[in-house]
Formats: structure tokens, sequence, C-alpha cells
């Protein structure tokens, strides 16, 4: 009669493949002010996780040693990240050799702009408010 | 003297998936891990389902286009990770639901995980950490 419960179970984080772990670690420090835990460092592969204070959704770098090309396909993102300062976030992003995507549009109370990371992963930029 | 990097508040909010169909894509995201529908946006391109994690607030923006494109998962992004304390309940739920195994269960420094991939053909990681 009892009905399984169910697993807890939270969202936890989202890797994302990068050619340069340490170029990369450094792009979503400058720009997010992201702090990173240690290397895992593995036969095939290297990875961080990389975190925003107090914020429980960690965003994993992971380089393969296998040199395959990557490609980043159609399937996923963008990431999503809030802040209460875009203009400041996307002008460090560019600095950093990030493009455009969307140029920063209002929508009701919400500014949001699209960028693409030097890795090709497609970030969205949210702020709530002025 | 105080770094700009550090005084800004920037995290993650949410990740979007595209995928055949968003209505369909829901029913997996809410039956297996519990996420609840927030909002939809139903534009003439596309239809966007934004379900959120009661338990932390992370978005899952599910998003179809109207006219069918075919979808490549890439290599480059994935997967999307979940905590669990129930990684076997967790996972037959998944599997009766669609998925499929891809790797594991194993364990590695005493946190058990398994690789799914959802029919969609997302990769999605399971983690259960210590005893719980």
């Amino acid at each position: 009669m009892t009905e399984t419960p169910t697993p807890r179970c939270d969202p936890g984080f989202v890797k994302l493949h990068v050619p340069d772990l340490e170029a990369a670690i450094g792009w979503f420090e400058a720009v997010f002010g992201w702090s990173h835990g240690q290397v895992l460092d593995l036969a095939d592969f290297r990875q961080v996780a990389l975190s925003a204070p107090g914020n429980p959704f960690d965003v994993i770098l992971r380089c393969w040693k296998d040199g395959k090309p990557r490609d980043i396909g159609n399937g996923w993102g963008p990431l999503g990240v809030r802040t209460d300062n875009l203009e400041a976030v996307l002008g460090r992003a560019l600095d950093r050799g990030a493009a455009v995507v969307k140029e920063p549009t209002s929508a009701g109370a919400v500014t949001f702009s699209i960028v693409q990371t030097p890795d090709g992963h497609e970030i969205e930029l949210i702020q709530q408010g002025t | 003297m105080s770094d700009a990097a550090t005084s800004l508040q920037v995290r993650p909010s949410f990740v979007k998936l595209t995928v055949a169909d968003a209505e369909e894509t829901e029913k997996f995201y809410a039956h297996v891990f519990g996420l609840v529908r927030d909002s939809a946006n139903d534009l003439p391109g596309f239809l966007e389902i934004i379900l959120k994690s009661p338990d932390n607030g992370l978005g899952l923006v599910l998003m179809s286009y109207k006219k069918s494109l075919p979808l490549d998962p890439g290599n480059s992004w994935g997967p999307l990770g979940f905590d669990t304390n129930d990684l076997d309940a967790l996972t037959d739920r998944a599997v009766t639901a669609g998925a499929t195994v891809t790797m594991g269960p194993g364990k590695f420094e005493g946190t058990r995980y398994v690789f799914l991939k959802s029919p969609d053909g997302h990769q999605i990681e399971l983690l259960q950490r210590g005893d719980g």
C-alpha cells in the first residue's frame, strides 16, 4: 500500500568541457568572481568545481586529455547567471574575450543579455530590477 | 582597494536544455526529479517551460522549437548533476521514465554515482555522497 517516498533530489552542478582548464578557471574567476575548489586530476581528464558564495549549484569545468575536438552542439545552453550589475559583468566578459550573442534587452522588470565565452558556451546574464 | 569582482553578486540561476517537445520532457523532469513548473513562454517560434527545484531554487528551462530541428547534444556540455539521498531509487525512477544508464552505478572516493541519458539525449549524473 505504501508508496515509495520520492528520493531527495537537488540539482547540484552542470559541467562545461573546455580545452584549457587554467584559462577557463581564470575567465570565470575574473568575470564572475567565483571561487574554485581543488583540481581533480585523473587519467582521462582534469576538472574543478566553481561556486558562487553561498550558492549550492556549482559549475564544473572539465578538460579531457584525449585532445578530441569539442563540438558545442545545439542541445544545451545557455547557462543562466543572475547578477545585481549586468553592465559591469558584461563589460568584464567582453574584456576577457566573450562575444555578444544578444545585446542587453529589457523585458518588464528584467534585463538580460547573452554572451558566448571564449570556449563557445552561451551564458545568459540576468538582472532583476534596476 | 576592494576587488570589484568579489563585490558583485553573480550566481548560477538556470540551465537551459533544447528538447524535441518541452511538454513531454517536463513530465520526465517533474516525475523523476520533482522539479515544479514556475512559468511558461509560448512564443511563435518556440515553447519554453521554466521548471524550478523546490529545494534549492535552481531553474531548468526546457525549450522546444515549433519547427522541429535535429538535436545535437554535442560534447561540450553536461552532464547535469543531481545530488540525492537514494541513488538506486532515483535511478529506477529515471529508467522507468525512459532514461538509459550509460555508466555505473559505481563509487568514487565515498560518493556513489550513476550516469544516465535522458529520453532527449542529455547526460545526467546522479550522486549520493557519504551516508546520505
